[in-house]
């Protein structure tokens, strides 16, 4: 199988304590041996308490951070962070929408030079020819081409994000990270930016991470589901799978906690999630999820479960299965 | 409870701005009720002064904005009549609290819970000694269901986390034993399970106490998994309210309709979401009568020659607007 990006045991650990020697003697497991790969046209939704690690995820494939062990293969390709010229190649291919439009667009800035930005650093178009450019990106996602004069206070929330979007297909990328686009922004925009984010992935064959914390964004949007806690995959596979049939205590009490209606207008019964996440720097023995767990047994609370292949499209890290 | 059967209610009320290019109408508020133990849910887009209607409440407009018309009463008297002295001591804080989406900005930084609620029980109830204050800090906080509590009070709000501030706020209202709660988003910056907490004590605090809530939010589904009854506001007016199952399952103006159609949902995996067309008036320049004329795909002349008012169509269920009075489910969407 082609996979466009394959994430093989993904470790990141920030050291915390350090001594005198620069030596750490604790650390924070904020991604801790994550593997997922990543297929042409994909979109993955992440899903998770905060804390529990899908933000660092997103910056290690993003190569904000390099990983403290694991490799990231892009296109099949081991990828090298350390050499510059590869890390722009690939840098190229991955690019970032973030949650909140009103801070990840210089407000000093006109639309135009936002979007010429990554354009100038990669050197991938030519000043000549880069107004027809913008305006071919802002015509994409749905804003007039005469408006890149305009600075970020004369749109609106929508709007910027759609910038912030254009922005993004600057340089052609094949996978977008999505974080949180849409929870900053009002539910009529809302509409708008998830059908030009599905059609746009139908016009350039792009692959979405989005990292949600809206069930229903997520189950709208994507057709894989990875939910994480504590640094690790507890649950993935094909989201109509998850859906109807989640196995993981921690997935079925998280969809509990989240309010949603459906298309008839019913509204979903909700139960709190009682306890909070444990911290990430001493890991509780056995499952990272027993003290939380209405279903813990013995072998809980002493060994950790692996994630295990329950169907074609479904695996789940419990000791119940 | 009491003589009052109504814990507020606003009448008429309408708000404008004085701005250096011309008068804003804020708010045109018609009527609005909130009963004793009740939770009332106001849904809308940002920019339809959901907010400057909790500011309005609590006398906190900023300087260029002023009260045109109307009435908020409360326990029968015109608050709005009221000067600024008896709002801060016996209004402000007290009967009428407010939680912010920022819990941090509400809280002193440099003062410890203990310190910061304490002062609230001392205003409240000045015969209490030392003592007598803390264990009652300590009740309070057992009643918001933070965990060890005595070890809570002894910390600056930077220790704690969003969900434990946002619950050491309630504290702070309820003993100071307000009977009206206003929360503008309070939740939104909040996890989603620590967001559940939130609205369950809320809830529970409701039962108990016959505390009235204010529950503005512009998440639909969060509204209505909370509120009995919800208002829908768009530019300053409620054009829509109802309750709850009137609403997500009856909707009857189109805004309503477009706001329920354009939330993503399962059901509608594959398909392209409607979208209401044109943007939100500008508060400078409102479409005349009808607020919704220009976005609406069934307008007629009558819309634009005459004001819709709030009109019943059935006993718990308004509507503003002159068509789609006749109930038609399948019609969903613009």
């Amino acid at each position: 199988m082609n996979y466009l990006l394959n994430a093989k045991n993904l470790k990141k650990y920030f050291p915390v304590n350090k001594d005198l020697f620069n030596k750490a003697s604790k650390y924070v497991h904020a991604v801790d041996d994550v593997s997922f790969s990543v297929e042409s046209k994909d979109i993955i939704g992440i899903v998770g308490e905060s804390g529990c690690g899908k933000s660092t995820l997103a910056q290690l494939i993003m190569g904000i951070y390099s990983p403290t062990s694991g490799t990231i293969e892009f296109e099949g390709k081991s990828i090298n962070l350390q050499n510059k010229k590869n890390k722009l190649a690939y840098k190229r291919n991955i690019q970032m929408v973030f949650q909140d439009p009103y801070w990840s667009l210089n407000p000093r800035k006109m639309a135009r030079d936002i979007i010429a930005e990554p354009m100038r650093v990669h050197k991938t178009v030519n000043e000549y020819d880069m107004d027809n450019e913008i305006q071919r990106l802002l015509n994409m996602v749905g804003i007039s081409g005469d408006r890149m004069y305009e600075y970020p206070h004369e749109f609106s929330g929508g709007e910027r994000q759609r910038i912030a979007i254009a922005r993004s297909l600057s340089l052609s990328p094949k996978l977008l990270i999505l974080d949180e686009p849409t929870s900053s922004i009002d539910t009529l925009s809302q509409a708008g930016i998830l059908n030009l984010l599905i059609r746009i992935r139908d016009e350039l064959n792009l692959s979405y991470l989005l990292i949600s914390h809206d069930l229903s964004v997520i189950h709208f949007m994507s057709n894989k589901i990875i939910v994480m806690y504590l640094g690790k995959i507890v649950e993935m596979g094909d989201v109509n799978e998850i859906f109807n049939n989640m196995l993981h205590p921690y997935t079925k009490a998280l969809m509990l906690a989240i309010p949603s209606i459906d298309s008839a207008g019913n509204i979903k019964k909700v139960e709190a999630l009682e306890g909070n996440v444990p911290s990430a720097i001493n890991l509780p023995k056995g499952c990272r999820f027993n003290a939380r767990c209405k279903y813990c047994i013995d072998i809980c609370l002493q060994e950790e479960p692996t994630l295990k292949k329950i169907d074609k499209n479904h695996s789940v890290a419990c000791h119940l299965y | 409870m009491g003589v009052y059967d109504r814990a507020l209610e606003i009448i008429d009320l309408e708000v404008k701005a004085k701005t250096v290019s011309g008068t804003a109408e804020l708010l045109n508020i018609k009527e609005l009720i909130l009963d004793w133990g009740e939770i009332v849910g106001i849904v809308g887009e940002s920019g339809s002064g959901k907010s400057i209607l909790a500011l309005t409440i609590m006398g906190l407009l900023p300087k260029n904005v002023f009260v045109t018309k109307g009435k908020i009463l409360y326990k029968g008297e015109d608050l709005l009549k009221k000067d600024e002295k008896f709002m801060r001591e016996k209004i402000r804080g007290n009967e009428i609290t407010m939680i912010f989406q920022d819990p941090m900005a509400s809280l002193n930084p440099v003062f410890t819970v203990k310190n910061q609620l304490s002062s609230v029980i001392k205003v409240k109830n000045p015969k209490l000694n030392k003592n007598e204050i803390y264990k009652k800090a300590i009740e309070m906080l057992d009643l918001v269901k933070l965990s060890d509590p005595e070890m809570t009070m002894n910390k600056y709000p930077h220790e704690l986390s969003g969900g434990m501030r946002q619950r050491v706020l309630i504290a702070m209202a309820l003993s100071a034993q307000a009977k009206i709660l206003i929360s503008d988003e309070a939740t939104r910056a909040l996890d989603v399970t620590i967001q559940l907490g939130i609205i369950k004590l809320i809830q529970e605090l409701g039962e108990k106490f016959n505390l009235s809530t204010l529950f503005i939010s512009s998440n639909m589904a969060l509204i209505a998994s909370v509120c009995k009854k919800i208002s829908v506001l768009y530019s300053g007016e409620v054009i829509e309210k109802g309750n709850t199952n009137d609403i997500l399952k009856e909707a009857r103006h189109v805004y309503t309709k477009s706001f329920l159609a354009s939330l993503p949902t399962a059901g509608k995996k594959g398909t392209v979401l409607p979208i209401l067309e044109g943007n939100y008036p500008s508060i400078l320049d409102k479409p005349k009568n009808c607020i919704f004329s220009d976005r609406c795909p069934i307008v007629t002349d009558e819309c634009r020659d005459k004001k819709p008012t709030l009109s019943a169509i059935s006993d718990s269920h308004s509507v503003s607007c002159f068509k789609n009075l006749d109930s038609d489910k399948t019609d969903k969407g613009a």
